[in-house]
């Protein structure tokens, strides 16, 4: 299995776990994921800014070749979800992908994202679900 | 290609370019040799996937393309052949209306109506198959190759030629025109 | 002012499995099963979910449904018998996914079903002390029963959370009571998969004698009749004990059913008597007294009586999934789906 080492795992922990973002000072641009410096203007003074746990969803797709790490997982549903000024890349779960459509509301779960074997970190993040 | 399985919904195995072992060769110099570059250029398109306004759009190939263009002082029409980064077959497409040898979102439909659209007639890489790092070479072996009529090809109808190579989606692209 | 409930929130994952299917698989007959326990259905968790996860989301909703700010939290406590990890906490992940601030107790707490609530308890004397301003109990569990033995009828998965504090109470703590003991009624050794149970412990020596001892203690100490309470909320393995309890103690059947959540989504261990409650604090009116008694095996109980407050009338209104809704939010699955979901067919690592 290839997947992120735990210092890179635990360095993401805001953004995984909770949508932590940056807003630049200068042009108020919002990135997620996060970014030191601004390619919009050039400015290195970000802010933090706290992501909605709530949006729309722009667009999915269905993966039925995945990944070794989500290999038990299939198929794997990634959309797009349009998260207050961003649209962020993420698994959907707890949908059939047939009753998914673009524009639904959709709302951030925290799930398990990666399990390093059976001894290994738990690795955990957002995933996205239709909002009941 | 169409009954092949789904892989990524709507594409499918034979929308995916296989990975390939391969090597190519060509020698640069500054003498006369079999064709000339005639312009190059690379483009980044630094916005991340999950930030783009569009996805029909490879904008690194096309400013990669219209900087080269403008290098060699040529147009979209003059170009004989182009060998365009298909790693899926979406990408041909796309790759292919950035390079200006369609409108976009018009080359399946000039297809259709009968236009011919020269453009990979290596196969590419959803054919020839990904030789990955090689990948770039094997391009521009394979346009002199057209341009002058040798190995498997026929002699294309004209002198300008294009390749055009790209790394992830729309992160970055070269595109070289080379002419006889 | 004493402290008591500010604000809870529940999580109940969205997939479940009829009795009848598991009594398929097993060949037992369905009508008895149902008949034994009164279980119709009960929840299981999806392939990437666990303890950490449903404690989360059960956290996040009573975090806003009061409108609490994260970093006023000075203790999270998690109750489960089904930690991910047999060494690293929970209530330390909590931290990070609910961006508490880093000067917050934190610990899990393991006293089988009823160790959330002795979160509760914990947390109650940290805010009544002034330690804390606000500390959050979880109890969370995705709980384990031998496929085809009697646990794999009604062992379930849930999550609730429960912000205590002393400013904007919902429900005051006016009294707790606790009655413990060495019972041989149920446990799992470290390594095992499934738990055991001491044949012939479970009802009498267990659970009534602990539930009705804990409630008997605290109403007779105290001075309380069972006229006084709107609501009665009880532990509840399944669907009959909590009745039972209850006419022992001389309560009415329709004080109680409010606070049954089990015949659709199974027991869910330390989410199982809370989870009861949050239903009931979902319908509570101000002036409404309400006797919670929790129990785990090893065994103890602790009582609660819980007076409801005006606040309640707002927190009822927040936009935040309620119990109700939840248990009718759900996914069918088979049995098969069940076993990987729950991670009981075995892989390669
Ligand atoms: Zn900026």
């Amino acid at each position: 299995m290839e997947h992120e080492s735990v210092p890179l795992y635990w360095r993401n922990i805001p953004s995984y776990y909770r949508l932590a973002a940056r807003r630049c000072r200068k042009c108020g641009e919002v990135y997620y994921p996060p970014v030191v410096k601004c390619p919009r203007c050039g400015s290195s003074e970000l802010e933090d800014f706290q992501l909605p746990h709530e949006g729309e969803l722009v667009e999915f797709t269905v993966l039925r070749s995945v990944p070794t790490d989500y290999m038990k997982q299939k198929p794997l549903v990634i959309g797009l979800v349009k998260l207050g000024p961003v649209k962020v890349l993420g698994q959907i779960v707890d949908a059939a992908p047939e009753k998914l459509k673009a524009g639904q509301r959709m709302e951030v779960v925290f799930r398990r994202v990666v399990v390093d074997g059976k001894y290994g970190l738990v690795m955990y993040g957002y995933k996205f679900r239709p909002r009941p | 290609m169409l009954d092949s399985e789904l892989v990524s919904d709507p594409l499918r195995l034979y929308d995916v370019g296989p990975m390939a072992d391969g090597a190519a060769a060509a020698i640069l110099c500054g003498r006369k040799g079999v064709a000339k570059v005639l312009g190059m250029w690379s483009s980044a398109n630094a916005v991340p996937f999950n930030a783009r306004q569009d996805y029909d759009v490879l904008y690194s190939a096309r400013e990669a393309a219209e900087r080269a263009y403008r290098m060699a002082g040529i147009t979209p029409r003059d170009v004989a052949t182009a060998e365009v980064h298909d790693s899926y077959s979406i990408l041909g497409v796309l790759a292919a209306e950035a390079l200006g040898l369609a409108p976009r979102g018009g080359l399946l439909a000039s297809l259709r109506g009968g236009s011919e659209v020269r453009a990979n007639l290596s196969g590419g890489l959803k054919s020839r198959g990904n030789v990955m790092g090689a990948t770039g070479v094997y391009q521009a072996v394979e346009v002199v190759w057209q341009l002058v009529g040798r190995g498997p090809f026929k002699r294309v109808d004209g002198s300008i030629g294009v390749i055009h190579s790209m790394g992830g989606v729309d992160a970055t692209s070269t595109v070289v025109v080379l002419g006889l | 002012m004493k402290a008591g409930i500010v604000s809870w929130g529940a999580y109940i994952p969205k997939y479940r499995i009829r009795t009848e299917d598991i009594a398929a698989t097993w060949g037992d007959d369905p009508a008895r099963i149902v008949d034994i326990y009164l279980v119709y259905e009960k929840s299981v968790e999806g392939y990437d979910e666990d303890a950490v996860t449903i404690a989360t989301e059960a956290a996040r909703r009573a975090l806003r449904r009061g409108a609490v700010d994260p970093k006023r939290i000075g203790a999270v406590y998690s109750g489960t018998e089904s930690k991910p990890y047999a060494v690293k906490p929970i209530s330390s992940i909590l931290i990070d996914a609910l961006g508490l601030a880093n000067n917050v107790f934190a610990v899990d707490m393991e006293f089988a079903c009823k160790a959330a609530s002795d979160g509760i308890v914990a947390i109650a004397g940290l805010v009544e002390s002034g330690r804390v301003e606000y500390g959050l109990a979880v109890g969370t569990d995705t709980s384990q029963g031998e496929p085809g033995e009697h646990l794999d009828y009604s062992a379930s998965s849930g999550g609730v959370a429960y912000v205590i504090g002393r400013d904007g109470v919902a429900a005051e703590f006016e009294t707790i009571y606790t009655y413990n003991s060495d019972t041989p009624d149920f446990w799992r050794r470290e390594g095992s998969p499934y738990p055991m149970h001491g044949e012939g412990f479970t009802g009498e020596p267990a659970y009534f004698r602990h539930v009705v001892g804990a409630a008997k203690g605290l109403m007779e100490r105290h001075g309380y009749k069972v006229s006084d309470f709107a609501y009665a909320v009880f532990h509840q393995p399944n669907g009959r004990f909590p009745m039972r309890a209850a006419s022992m103690l001389g309560f009415p059947p329709d004080k109680v059913k409010p606070g049954i959540v089990v015949t659709h989504i199974g027991n869910t261990y330390n989410a199982s008597a809370l989870m009861g409650l949050a239903r009931v604090l979902e319908q509570a009116k101000p002036g409404d007294k309400i006797l919670l008694v929790t129990f785990g095996s090893g065994a103890g109980s602790n009582a609660f009586v819980l007076n409801v407050t005006d606040a309640v009338l707002e927190r009822q209104k927040a936009d935040v999934p309620k119990v109700d809704e939840m248990i009718a939010d759900k996914i069918y699955i088979d049995y098969a789906m069940y076993l990987k979901n729950r991670k009981m067919v075995k892989l390669f690592e």
